[in-house]
């Protein structure tokens, strides 16, 4: 009725010609561009120039101060002879997979005990927390203190009890050095892995481990076959994000060892900062840089890929 | 099926005293209080402790 109201009024209005340019500003996927503009404006800027100019940078000799000039793959030659970058890879490897395992498990445990119910569930939780948003560079410092050779606790408590003679060199030895690093890491990821975690058991109905318990599902066949497939696709996104924040770990090595001692613990990041920055030899940090990039999107692929949503999660069979 | 339900449940005198219960939802009143200190309370316990050690 209201349509057929205002027909004749619109029948007598004046037609104007319509332009380009007013199709344009009421056009939909125009409009989407422009807003989306910004953000990628950002993007562009802070993530894909650094990235760019740090690949391209690994092609020359470029070093402080110097702009440098190509130089093809010269730097890659240089680093494929390097013994200290492939142990800096190797260490890389190690304290990835250490420690992802090792957050992975413990983080899913602490998340499952956070999920019962208990007196002070939240100001339990708020402390799980405290590691995880203290800086990095606060708690290094703190682990530093507890590592020190003289005056660590650990090997005063450890003395007292009469378990060891001499302190322990937790910084000093290569592979103390190694497993000290990968504890601090750990330390510093379970809180981030367990919040995650439980944030996605939250969202499992309890019905359904009602269901299971009046099966008779023992708890281990409940977290088996109730928990765990429906946690999977949270497990994937954090585990992925947790590989990658541990790949490229810079921080807590920088601050606790340097890479020391005798590049035990460097790091492909740690390498390439000392490299670049404190060599000085941009070309050769940033090679190194570059080649941390196919094990990253490795890492991706296999947390993607293996552990994404199954088809029968959403009610169909599985290919 | 009732003989695997019957052992997983609380003894009655030990829920009607209200040593299991703690008036929450879930199906935490099918654990005794020993078991949840077990299970719960003293992991739960050593996890906050070695997080929080390095803040002494």
């Amino acid at each position: 009725m209201a349509d057929l109201a205002l027909k004749p009024a619109i029948a007598g209005r004046p037609v104007r010609g319509v332009s380009a340019w007013d199709r344009l500003k009421v056009n939909r996927d125009w409009l989407g561009l422009w807003f989306m503009l910004p953000a990628a404006a950002f993007l562009l800027l802070f993530l894909a120039y650094p990235l760019g100019l740090g690949v391209w940078l690994s092609f020359t000799d470029a070093r402080i101060g110097r702009l440098g000039e190509f130089v093809g793959i010269e730097n890659y030659e240089w680093l494929w002879d390097d013994s200290v970058f492939w142990l800096s890879v190797f260490n890389t490897l190690l304290y990835t997979c250490v420690a992802s395992v090792f957050k992975f498990a413990i983080g899913l445990y602490l998340a499952l005990l956070l999920n019962h119910n208990m007196p002070f569930k939240a100001i339990i939780r708020a402390m799980v927390l405290i590691p995880f948003i203290v800086p990095t560079v606060l708690s290094a410092i703190a682990f530093w203190w507890i590592y020190d050779s003289q005056f660590s606790i650990v090997s005063w408590s450890l003395r007292k009890l009469g378990l060891i003679a001499s302190n322990i060199d937790f910084l000093g030895d290569t592979w103390n050095a190694r497993w000290s690093v990968i504890f601090a890491n750990i330390w510093r990821g379970v809180p981030f892995v367990a919040i995650t975690l439980l944030a996605g058991l939250q969202t499992v109905s309890p019905s359904l481990y009602e269901a299971a318990t009046i099966d008779g599902a023992t708890p281990w066949q409940r977290f088996r076959y109730v928990t765990y497939p429906l946690l999977t696709p949270i497990i994937a996104v954090v585990m992925t994000f947790s590989v990658l924040f541990t790949f490229t770990d810079f921080q807590l090595i920088w601050v606790l060892t340097r890479g020391g001692p005798a590049n035990a613990t460097h790091l492909m990041a740690t390498l390439g900062y000392q490299r670049a920055i404190g060599g000085g030899y941009l070309g050769e940090g940033s090679a190194i840089a570059t080649a941390m990039i196919p094990f990253l999107l490795a890492a991706i692929l296999i947390s993607w890929f293996g552990l994404q949503r199954r088809k029968w999660q959403h009610g169909e069979s599985n290919d | 099926m009732t003989d695997v339900l019957a052992s997983k449940v609380a003894s009655p005198s030990a829920v009607l005293s209200g040593v299991t219960a703690d008036h929450t939802e879930g199906m935490s009143y099918l654990q005794t209080l020993p078991r949840r200190l077990v299970t719960l309370y003293l992991p739960l316990s050593v996890i906050i402790s070695v997080l929080l050690f390095p803040f002494y």
